[in-house]
């Protein structure tokens, strides 16, 4: 129980003194329907300065319209976005100081390279010196140094992505708008783009509010995640945070991977599967017991060595998974309900085989109780 | 051979569109239905008898007019002896010339040429001289068709008179309350703007001819009073015209809207205009006009010619000139074929005094202009230069 | 792969084969002719610019009309063509692709239908003057609506403007609208994205409606001839005499290119000139 309280903070802690002192980005009771349809419910954010926000949630759950609004390409039903103190609910996108990265980049097709990222630059009328300047500036931040003349269309999806980066960025912008940033490169070149925003984050040190529906994208570039689920926030926090307290059972199952387990409380004593029962405070009700498949053990014999504050289930081995790093093992429990657990012990997988008898046990601490609504 | 495409391609030169680019008798009303009707009928004619039609002892091309093959038709001529008509239609003149001399002889029977090509195709040899004793119905011919101009060369008759008409002027009396007398009429100030003429060469020529220059063979003039007669059409065109009708159908639209109330015309311009509402009345002027006659004729080396000789005399016959008269409110060229007119289409032509129409016309049919030049008599090609003149004025 | 290519080469042949003998071979053949002559009515081998001055000295006034005709449609039914295929491609949703097949629609019925519903409705007793007497706005019909150049452009218009929505629809149906909102996000108003973003990849389109309805504009003069009036000769007809009563084949040929020159001329002309005004700057 401490050590996840020690965890987490630190970071919240900072998070909470910075929004309270002065929020870059304000969002209140801002909502949007279209009609009877709603897409998203009325709700509050802050965002301060330098913080790296990812908003996450599967598709249609009102993350892009929410993105759009503060971008301003939409405006909302009800409520009023501040940023950096000045609302600018009514102003069309042209007239925030936020820029965007479009999902797909948006670059001008008929442009270079150089062409795009200046254009913004050009409708404000920049001296030609400066212009040159800021846009070579914004290419070596970019990584696009000699590709000025590059017709945009010739290049590829990564370097496309950075040039629309450098596009936004070359305005200064007070926030930097993401739009599934990612999501259209191969998984190989996604990890590269992470760590090229990763560091164009660091280097310049502005706000980047992202929208994702990838949840490994949001762990390894934010610094905050705000979860979505139809068009309302369902949790907020660091990634930490939320991989390891989801609140609901919707986080945990988008979050990670995760086994879930009914079960029900009755005056503080939570009984799982039948066989396991343990003490855990809570409203009485059904709940659900959120186990991460890295947290379990797996052990073999007759009388396995667990932990005291352990708790343990008996099964069966189903399937054995080797992934490089780690081994996933399918464990048929009492009841027939499949549990993941997975393992780096390469002395274990030698012992295990597909119809072995096993037991599962993970310390008490690292699982989560979730109260069903 | 060459030499004879030299003198085809010297002599066709003329377009004698009475219909321009909208061939009339759609206009007419009656026959584009009704042709697609009988094509129709043709063919499941064709194929329930399983081509009996097309194995008709004899098949008789024909090439002419829309509606001139109609007549041909008439009664029991083809059953009785087993003769089908395979029509093609022509747009002008120089199209027979053409298609004759570019390998339709031999494969060609009949065609429907103007009196003032007859010379012209008999002397380039894609006419076969007439055996009249094969002919008895051309007794049957008003005497003034029987001598008229252009229908044989050096006392050899090479056509047979079959359709005729003229280009009167032609208004609308409502608007025009005191009766035309002269081609000028068109210059009175009182008709600005509700002017129109065609753009039917050889039509317009003629007659204007007559008026600019008082000439009695419009065909055969000098360069002024070409020149004469050029300034004249400019003035009109400039100066009067409402438009140039690209065709009578469209001339007797523009009367029936009202947008035109005097012109040089067709006779049936009137009756199409009737059945579009407007009542016209037409004058030859005291110049006189334009007179037209299309023909039957045989090309050389015609592949049925017993076949084509019982047509060329059926279309002598009251019968088939009534038939023809009727559907496309032309005149007929046989006295007997008068009482079986419709009214209306007795109505049209002077059937009771033709010779007097003939002068009062100027004489008929006249015949085209030179080839070359003749002394001061311009040729064909300089008249078009002067109607290229008018056009681009 | 040089299998591929030559199997690819082969297949091309027949289409290869019918453009070269139906109109390479012609149009080469009329561009010889074009410097012949004719000598009592006879087509005469030789090298003369003599049939093309002829064309610039008696025929300047029917080739200047035809022109700006041709201009005055091209332009209009470009404007036209591209307002409404934007409103179809950017503004009506989910009715512009109706929208677009309703216009498209207009392309059956044939071309003198067209000529002679335009007269039916300009004329004295048309549509237009029957309804302005029927309002009392006038008592007497307006003959000025016909038979002139203007009744030309309308009737023109009309029939081209489907033709010219087409290649225009196709290039804006190819922008991208995310680049749309970049522009505005980077600080343009509608009318700099849409002269900075819309204008410049619409151009193709723009010049393939502009060369379609001109080119057919300056080919044209049956339209003329049927509403146009006395004074509106274009030079087709007297292209069409050359080759139909006046057996002059030169001075018709000569004619011809004359008009393909200047006609590319004109099409050149405004692809540079748009191209100057949409140009990335």
């Amino acid at each position: 129980m401490g050590s996840r309280i020690e965890m987490g903070a630190p970071r919240a802690g900072r998070t909470a003194a910075v929004r309270a002192a002065s929020p870059l980005v304000l969002l209140a009771g801002v909502g949007k329907s279209y009609g009877a349809m709603t897409a998203v419910e009325p709700l509050d954010l802050a965002v301060g300065h330098g913080e790296f926000l990812a908003i996450l949630g599967p598709s249609g759950c009102g993350k892009t319209t929410l993105l759009k609004m503060i971008g301003g390409f939409l405006a909302p039903s009800t409520g009023t976005i501040r940023i950096g103190g000045a609302d600018v609910t009514r102003l069309g996108p042209e007239r925030r100081p936020t820029n965007m990265v479009f999902q797909g980049y948006g670059l001008f097709p008929h442009m270079t390279v150089a062409q795009n990222v200046a254009y913004g630059l050009r409708l404000q009328k920049r001296p030609a010196g400066e212009v040159a300047e800021r846009v070579a500036e914004a290419l070596r931040l970019g990584a696009l140094e000699g590709f000025d003349a590059r017709p945009v269309t010739a290049l590829s999806g990564g370097q496309q992505q950075r040039v629309a980066v450098a596009r936004a960025l070359v305005m200064r912008p007070k926030v930097l708008l993401l739009d599934e940033p990612l999501a259209a490169l191969d998984l190989k070149l996604r990890k590269a783009m992470q760590e090229e925003l990763r560091r164009i984050h660091r280097s310049i040190g502005g706000t980047f509010i992202f929208v994702t529906h990838d949840q490994e994208e949001a762990m390894g570039l934010a610094s905050r995640i705000v979860v979505m689920e139809r068009g309302c926030i369902v949790q907020d926090g660091t990634p930490e945070e939320i991989y390891a307290e989801p609140k609901t059972r919707f986080v945990s199952g988008f979050i990670g991977e995760a086994n879930m387990l009914p079960g029900r409380r009755e005056r503080g004593l939570v009984r799982v599967n039948g066989s396991l029962c343990f003490p855990d405070p809570g409203p009485d009700g059904p709940i659900t017991l959120m186990l991460r498949p890295e947290a379990a053990r797996v052990a073999t014999g007759e009388s396995p060595v667990v932990g005291i504050d352990s708790l343990a289930l008996r099964g069966q081995v189903r399937d054995i998974v080797f992934l490089g790093a780690v081994t996933r093992y399918a464990i048929a429990i009492e009841g027939g309900t499949l549990l993941h657990v997975t393992d780096s012990d390469s002395e274990l997988r030698r012992r295990l085989e597909v119809g072995v008898p096993v037991t599962v046990h993970w310390p008490q601490r690292s699982h989560r109780v979730i109260a069903e609504a | 051979m060459n030499r004879m495409i030299e003198r085809m391609q010297r002599h066709g030169i003329v377009k004698l569109g009475r219909s321009g680019i909208v061939r009339l008798r759609g206009s007419g009303g009656i026959t584009r239905r009704q042709f697609t009707k009988g094509a129709l009928a043709a063919g499941v004619a064709t194929s329930l008898l399983g081509g009996r039609s097309a194995r008709a002892a004899a098949e008789v091309k024909f090439m002419g007019w829309q509606g001139y093959e109609e007549g041909l038709a008439t009664g029991d001529v083809l059953a009785k002896n087993d003769i089908s008509i395979n029509p093609t239609y022509m747009n002008d003149n120089n199209q027979l010339i053409a298609t004759a001399t570019g390998g339709g002889m031999g494969n060609m029977d009949i065609i429907t040429p103007d009196t003032s090509y007859t010379p012209m195709m008999a002397g380039i040899g894609m006419l076969e001289p007439l055996d009249m004793s094969r002919v008895p119905n051309f007794s049957n011919l008003f005497p003034e068709f029987q001598t008229i101009n252009g229908t044989s060369l050096d006392g050899t008759q090479y056509s047979l008179p079959y359709v005729w008409g003229s280009i009167p002027l032609m208004y609308n009396p409502a608007v025009v309350t005191e009766t035309p007398t002269s081609w000028l009429d068109l210059l009175k100030p009182e008709y600005k703007g509700k002017v129109a003429l065609t753009n039917d060469v050889i039509s317009v020529m003629i007659p204007f001819a007559m008026a600019a220059t008082g000439t009695k063979t419009p065909t055969r003039i000098t360069q002024p009073e070409l020149d004469a007669t050029i300034d004249l059409l400019i003035e009109i065109k400039k100066n009067h015209a409402r438009t140039i009708a690209s065709g009578y159908g469209e001339l007797a639209d523009l009367f029936a809207s009202g947008e035109v109330a005097i012109a040089q015309a067709w006779e049936p311009v009137a009756i199409w205009a009737l059945d579009k509402g407007a009542k016209l009345d037409w004058v030859v002027p005291k110049e006189g006009t334009h007179t037209l006659c299309d023909c039957l004729a045989l090309v050389t080396d015609a592949p049925d010619v017993d076949a084509s000789y019982i047509l060329l005399n059926h279309g002598l016959t009251a019968e088939a000139q009534a038939h023809v008269a009727n559907i496309n409110n032309t005149g007929v060229t046989v006295a007997s074929a008068v009482p079986l007119l419709t009214e209306r289409a007795r109505g049209i032509y002077p059937y009771d005094d033709i010779p007097g129409f003939f002068s009062k016309t100027g004489g008929g049919p006249f015949p085209l202009w030179p080839m070359e030049r003749e002394g001061d008599i311009v040729s064909m090609d300089d008249m078009l230069n002067g109607w290229e003149r008018f056009l681009k004025a | 792969m040089r299998d591929a290519r030559s199997l690819a080469n082969l297949m091309l042949l027949p289409s290869g084969l019918i453009l070269v003998a139906f109109f390479l071979l012609p149009v080469s053949y009329f561009f010889v002719v074009s410097f012949w002559r004719v000598r009592s009515y006879k087509l005469q081998a030789d090298a003369t610019l003599d049939q093309y001055v002829e064309v610039f000295t008696g025929y300047w006034v029917p080739l200047l009309y035809t022109f700006a005709v041709a201009l005055a449609i091209a332009l209009a039914v470009t404007l036209i063509a591209f307002g409404f295929a934007f409103y179809c491609r950017f503004r009506a949703g989910r009715y512009g692709m109706p929208l677009l097949f309703l216009a498209l629609l207009t392309l059956f019925g044939g071309y003198l239908t067209k000529i002679y519903t335009w007269k039916t409705i300009l004329g004295a007793e048309g549509i237009l003057n029957s309804a302005l007497m029927l309002t009392g706005l006038t008592d007497a019909p307006i003959t000025a609506f016909l038979f002139n150049p203007v009744a030309v452009v309308i009737t023109l218009a009309h029939y081209t403007l489907p033709i010219a929505i087409l290649p225009i629809f196709g290039s804006l149906r190819g922008i991208d609208e995310v680049p749309l909102d970049a522009a505005r996000d980077l600080g343009a108003g509608p009318c700099r994205s849409f002269r900075d973003v819309v204008l410049p990849q619409a151009w193709p389109g723009l010049v393939t409606a502009f060369a379609l309805t001109f080119l057919f504009a300056a080919g044209d003069y049956v339209t003329p001839m049927l509403v146009g009036g006395p004074n509106t000769s274009m030079i087709g007809v007297f292209i069409q005499s050359q080759f139909g009563h006046r057996v002059d084949a030169p001075l018709g040929s000569a004619m011809s290119f004359t008009v393909i020159a200047l006609s590319l001329a004109v099409i050149l002309g405004f692809a540079g000139t748009t191209r100057y005004f949409t140009r990335v700057r």
